[in-house]
């Protein structure tokens, strides 16, 4: 009879770190999803330095003075109209950093998006990848969805006519 | 980004609904503020020391008082409500992207609470600007006297065909009138009511998690990636 | 792990506990079990536990036995003495001092008595985080009846001119308040005698001197009236009620008995860590700067602003490689907004971001401030090379 108990009690512990689990996914407890580690420590596309870097569209978001700032240079294949290359850097938190890296990296994936595509890539998209953000830490993929649009639309201005 | 920041004064408090209040405000130096329906601007009343915040117009581009529609929740928003008729203060923007050019597509618009006030202004910008295209927007609230705009929006579907308001209350004793669903927007009432295949536009606006649900549902009843569009209140 | 063991530098936030308190309070938990408002013995022993501890802890701070009274911690204590004691007063007076550096449980305390018909002057601070008490003596009026300056302040380490400023109340023709001082942070390096530091009111925490969590008390004058703020059976003199914390109040009590005894030993040593961290860190990393003054300051403080660096993901790297300090970037705090303290001594909203706190334990050694530094250099290199703000 004790051991039964004891086994119910094991398996409990076990579900209630799955819902912790699920829970995190949808962004309620700040936890480090694996994604955004590895995001964060291992950041993809920066920028080092930017001179010599021949952008087809630049895109600046934010301020110092917010505690965020997030710089985006695109290249663009004029035949496809797709992204080629895509670096940034950023001043912020781990968030930030991560959804800048995560950005970067799907707007290179599947052969590089679609201008209308990144033009609209949404921080929900961006969060999903991350495996969920805490609703405070919204604002960080903003930044990036809004650095790339304006990449983008930098790019029109000046290119494209 | 550009640093474009004009002074305004409040010129009108109204009371929308239970918790919603809209803050009309005229340019100082009295020139036109030209902005794009769906756009927002940053404000930071006097009295916060922190960040500011950022609020969609709900005017239309062609009224001639900015109107700013505003929840009492939160330090920033508090703070603008208890502003004095008269005060002065400095808008920075218009600024955002939510809803691009392509005025001839069909569109579906899902607002959550506040998050009607871009849509309120570019629905009153559409209808003055004889735009055929054709416009569903479900209205989720909790209950019916939270509904901002109730009057003016009907008033807009009974004048405008291409026009059809979906309103869904989530804590409200059935029935009331001219409303429609009872429960959270889910796949099922979008099901009921849109026809999902052809060329259209989503826009959602409203909280974080009213903006994820909806964006996953369309998402999960076959919606492109990049027809759908989203601005959250945060 | 390079280094072996975590390297620890958040003393300010909270402390491990001391063996020695945790051997004492063993024995407590487990043995000692009875509620002290007991007639039956297990009570009475218990009963006895909680006064010697107060009597302990009185005669440290050198006041009466029957003027400590334990609450949950600092915060509560915080909140005890401001509320309780400006709403004991109440009708002499309802004007209240208090600097805009104070801990969030001074100041949500003074927002929550604003709401209740109280005004608040929240003094500002020079760019050392020092309150001027000349400033303090020009506002007070003929109905303030309570000032609460911080002996030391948490995220900077800044020492307020406490004696000073209690000589200034006590001698004023236009008040004569009460006179609160929260000395969490001061408790264990500096001096806390009572009549010395001129008090009416004392806040101390026992997680800041290696004590046990959930314990702390608040030393309230006989000459002053308090109003409870927990009502229920009537302990602590009426004024904190809830069955007592028997075993913290006993760890509490041994933590601050030895935080006192080590507490001139520990201000040197820690002292020389602390200059030692910062000029290695201004000679190996540019464009640092310190956040606070140097003279009058705690000896365990270090808070830093570097470049380019926002707080939160230093800390985060750092604590990736064993590291553990603390930030008052705004993406850091649960608000949003930049630490209140920083901006109140002048530091720019950009710096305020890339701000960095390490607090020196009793436990900390030249090793671990040495690991601390290479990692810093490292992480700083990082993520300026990643960096929007060059």
């Amino acid at each position: 009879m004790r051991q039964k108990n004891k086994e119910y009690v094991i398996s409990k512990i076990t579900t209630g770190k799955k819902c912790k689990n699920n829970s995190r996914i949808d962004g309620e407890d700040w936890v480090y999803s694996p994604e955004v580690r590895e995001h964060f420590f291992y950041p993809k596309n920066i920028l080092f330095d930017e001179t010599g870097y021949k952008a087809d569209g630049i895109g600046t978001v934010g301020s110092p003075e917010c505690g965020d700032v997030i710089n985006v240079w695109i290249k663009i294949d004029k035949m496809t109209e797709r992204i080629k290359d895509c670096k940034w850097r950023t001043f912020g938190c781990a968030s930030a950093i991560a959804s800048a890296s995560m950005m970067s990296q799907m707007a290179l994936e599947n052969g590089g998006m679609t201008l209308n595509e990144a033009k609209n890539l949404k921080p929900q998209q961006i969060i999903e990848r991350l495996g969920g953000l805490p609703d405070r830490k919204f604002h960080c993929s903003v930044l990036s969805h809004k650095a790339l649009r304006d990449a983008v639309l930098n790019y029109f201005e000046h290119y494209a006519k | 980004m550009q640093n474009n920041k004009r002074k305004f004064k409040l010129i009108e408090k109204l009371n929308e609904s239970d918790n919603i209040v809209s803050l009309l405000f005229q340019t100082s130096d009295n020139k036109k503020y030209k902005f794009t329906a769906g756009q927002y601007v940053d404000i930071k009343p006097p009295a916060i020391s922190g960040h500011g915040k950022s609020y969609t117009i709900a005017s239309a581009p062609g009224e001639k008082l900015i109107k700013l529609t505003i929840k009492s929740k939160g330090a920033v928003s508090c703070a603008l409500i208890d502003l004095e008729i008269g005060a002065e203060l400095e808008l920075e923007g218009p600024y955002g992207n939510f809803y691009p050019e392509k005025e001839m597509k069909d569109v579906v618009m899902f607002a959550g609470g506040v998050g009607i006030t871009p849509f309120y202004s570019v629905l009153k910008n559409k209808f003055e600007s004889k735009d055929k295209s054709k416009t569903l927007l479900f209205y989720s609230n909790k209950t019916k006297s939270d509904i901002t705009f109730f009057k003016e929006l009907n008033l807009m579907a009974k004048n405008n065909q291409n026009l059809k308001i979906i309103y869904c209350l989530t804590q409200e004793i059935k029935p009331v009138k001219q409303i429609d669903e009872y429960t959270r927007i889910n796949k099922t009432i979008i099901n009921k009511h849109v026809a999902l295949g052809g060329d259209k536009c989503y826009y959602v606006c409203g909280s974080i998690g009213f903006v994820n649900d909806i964006w996953k549902m369309l998402k999960e009843l076959g919606v492109l990636e990049e027809n759908i569009y989203t601005e959250s209140f945060y | 792990m390079g280094y072996g063991k975590r390297v620890y530098l958040d003393n300010a936030s909270t402390t491990p506990i001391a063996q020695d308190v945790l051997d004492k309070m063993f024995s407590y938990l487990k043995e000692v079990y009875g509620n002290p408002s007991s007639l039956h013995k297990e009570g009475r022993t218990a009963k006895k536990a909680v006064q010697k501890s107060r009597s302990n802890i009185a005669s440290i701070i050198g006041c009466d036995t029957d003027e400590i009274i334990f609450t949950s911690g600092g915060t509560e204590s915080d909140n005890l003495a401001l509320i309780g004691l400006a709403e004991a007063n109440r009708h002499k007076g309802k004007h209240i001092i208090t600097s805009s550096i104070e801990h969030k449980a001074v100041l949500d305390s003074c927002k929550e008595l604003e709401k209740r018909g109280f005004e608040v002057t929240y003094l500002g601070v020079d760019g050392d985080g020092l309150v001027s008490a000349e400033n303090l003596e020009s506002n007070l009026k003929k109905d303030t009846i309570l000032v609460s300056i911080m002996y030391a302040n948490n995220e900077i380490g800044s020492i307020q001119p406490i004696k000073k400023i209690s000589k200034i109340l006590k001698q004023s023709k236009t008040a004569n308040p009460i006179f609160h001082s929260d000395a969490c942070q001061a408790c264990g390096a500096l001096p806390i005698k009572v009549n010395d530091l001129g008090v009416d009111a004392l806040t101390i925490s026992s997680s800041k001197i290696y004590g046990p969590k959930g314990v702390g008390c608040v030393y309230i004058s006989n000459r002053v009236k308090t109003a409870p703020i927990i009502l229920g059976g009537g302990q602590e003199k009426g004024i904190r009620s809830g069955t007592e914390n028997v075993a913290s109040i006993v760890g509490f009590s041994k933590a601050l008995s030895i935080a006192n005894e080590k507490m001139e030993k520990m201000s040197v040593q820690q002292t020389k860590l602390r200059d030692y961290f910062i000029s290695e860190i201004m000679k190996n990393i540019t464009d640092v700067s310190v956040n606070g003054g140097i003279v009058y300051r705690l000896p365990n403080n270090i808070n830093l602003s570097i470049k380019g660096v926002e707080g939160e993901s230093l800390v985060l790297m750092l604590d990736d490689l064993g590291i553990a300090c603390s930030t008052g970037s705004a993406c850091s705090s649960i608000d949003l907004n930049p630490s209140h303290v920083l901006i109140n001594i002048g530091v720019p909203l950009e710096l305020a971001h890339c701000s960095v706190r390490f607090t020196i334990g009793r436990y900390t050694r030249k090793s671990d401030i040495d690991y601390a530094l290479n990692q810093l250099i490292d992480c700083v290199r990082k993520i300026r090379s990643m960096s929007s703000v060059k």
